[in-house]
């Protein structure tokens, strides 16, 4: 696997044109969109989002802007981490006005302030409902109490890991020594964990 | 677990996002297994990609377009309004390094008698849009 992204600037549209890095971006960024939309969105497979918005959409606006140039990439942050910042914005939007078409949303970019990419590293921007306390104890409460997490040990001990901070899957690893293919297995369970979460929340 | 619960909430909501350790091969396998069909992801994301590739283009060509037309007429005056001896006094002007360096050496290896009145127009005006390019 290639480590995309670390020192590109205006090199990024180059690195997009290639196309092995592009194949690999769209899915990374693709399977970031969906994992996002279930869990932060309630988002079901199979659903369209607002305004009839397909998820592939995202990824699609995404490609279109830096290919476009009206996205630069700022080689202070990770490539990766830059592009799911535009899929977070994007998504954001989208959600904030659900009566409006993809094409018609006012989807302009930020300028390079950099606040999604903040966000998106988790230092900086606000997050909605998750920032209120009350929320937040009640949604992790749910998420420790859900029965496939109180089945399973070492699902439980991957939750603690990420809550108390793990970043990621190879940080829980290290934190649980449960192995990195397994806490990948048990993101895709706590996917939908998350989700079912978010439904018991509404 | 921490008492913090809005950060466990939100590292908890990120680091399930995290797929920044899985490879292509992985990424392709879990998106199949949900469902999608990847190829005509691929497919949409490379169409999304060249078009806009090709809006990019489209919108330096209409900058560089707009950006010669502010500079039309500020060099050589109306062109439009020269005749043929007037075309040529000006384009022996310009071969002979008046408008400076890099004017001139667009000179190089051209035939002015051999151009037209519109051509001679044409080729100054273009010139003189170039100015002050690199």
């Amino acid at each position: 696997m290639s480590e995309w992204g670390d020192d590109m600037t205006d090199e990024g549209l180059e690195y997009l044109k290639n196309d092995e890095s592009r194949m690999e971006v769209a899915l990374r960024l693709f399977d970031y969109a969906r994992a996002l939309l279930e869990v932060k969105y309630g988002w079901e497979r199979g659903q369209f989002l607002p305004g009839g918005i397909e998820p592939e959409n995202i990824v699609f606006e995404v490609f279109k802007r830096v290919a476009a140039g009206k996205r630069k990439l700022n080689n202070r942050f990770s490539y990766e981490v830059q592009l799911k910042g535009m899929v977070r914005s994007i998504i954001s939007k989208i959600y904030k006005k659900t009566d409006a078409k993809l094409e018609t949303i006012n989807l302009e970019e930020e300028d390079p302030g950099y606040a999604k990419v903040e966000e998106a590293l988790g230092v900086g921007g606000t997050d909605s409902a998750f920032e209120s306390e009350e929320y937040s104890r009640r949604f992790m409460a749910l998420a420790e109490d859900h029965p496939k997490v109180k089945k399973d040990p070492d699902l439980g001990l991957v939750v603690l890991a990420y809550a108390v901070g793990a970043e990621g899957a190879a940080e829980a690893s290290k934190e649980t020594g449960i192995p990195v293919a397994r806490i990948y297995e048990y993101n895709r369970s706590l996917k939908t964990i998350l989700r079912e979460v978010l439904a018991q929340m509404k | 677990m921490s008492n913090n619960h809005v950060k466990a909430a939100k590292n908890l909501r990120d680091a399930v996002l995290d797929n920044s350790k899985l490879s292509a091969a992985d990424l392709r396998k879990r998106l199949a297994d949900e469902g999608v069909d990847v190829e005509l992801f691929l497919k949409g994301a490379d169409q999304a990609f060249r078009k806009g590739l090709q809006e990019g283009v489209r919108h330096q060509v209409a900058e560089e377009k707009a950006r010669r037309a502010v500079r039309r007429g500020s060099l050589f005056g109306d062109l439009e309004g020269m005749g043929r001896q007037a075309l040529l006094s000006l384009q022996q002007a310009v071969a002979a390094g008046q408008f400076g360096t890099p004017l001139a050496a667009r000179c190089r290896n051209k035939n002015p008698e051999a151009m037209s009145d519109a051509e001679l127009r044409s080729w100054l005006e273009d010139i003189e849009g170039l100015r002050g390019e690199k």
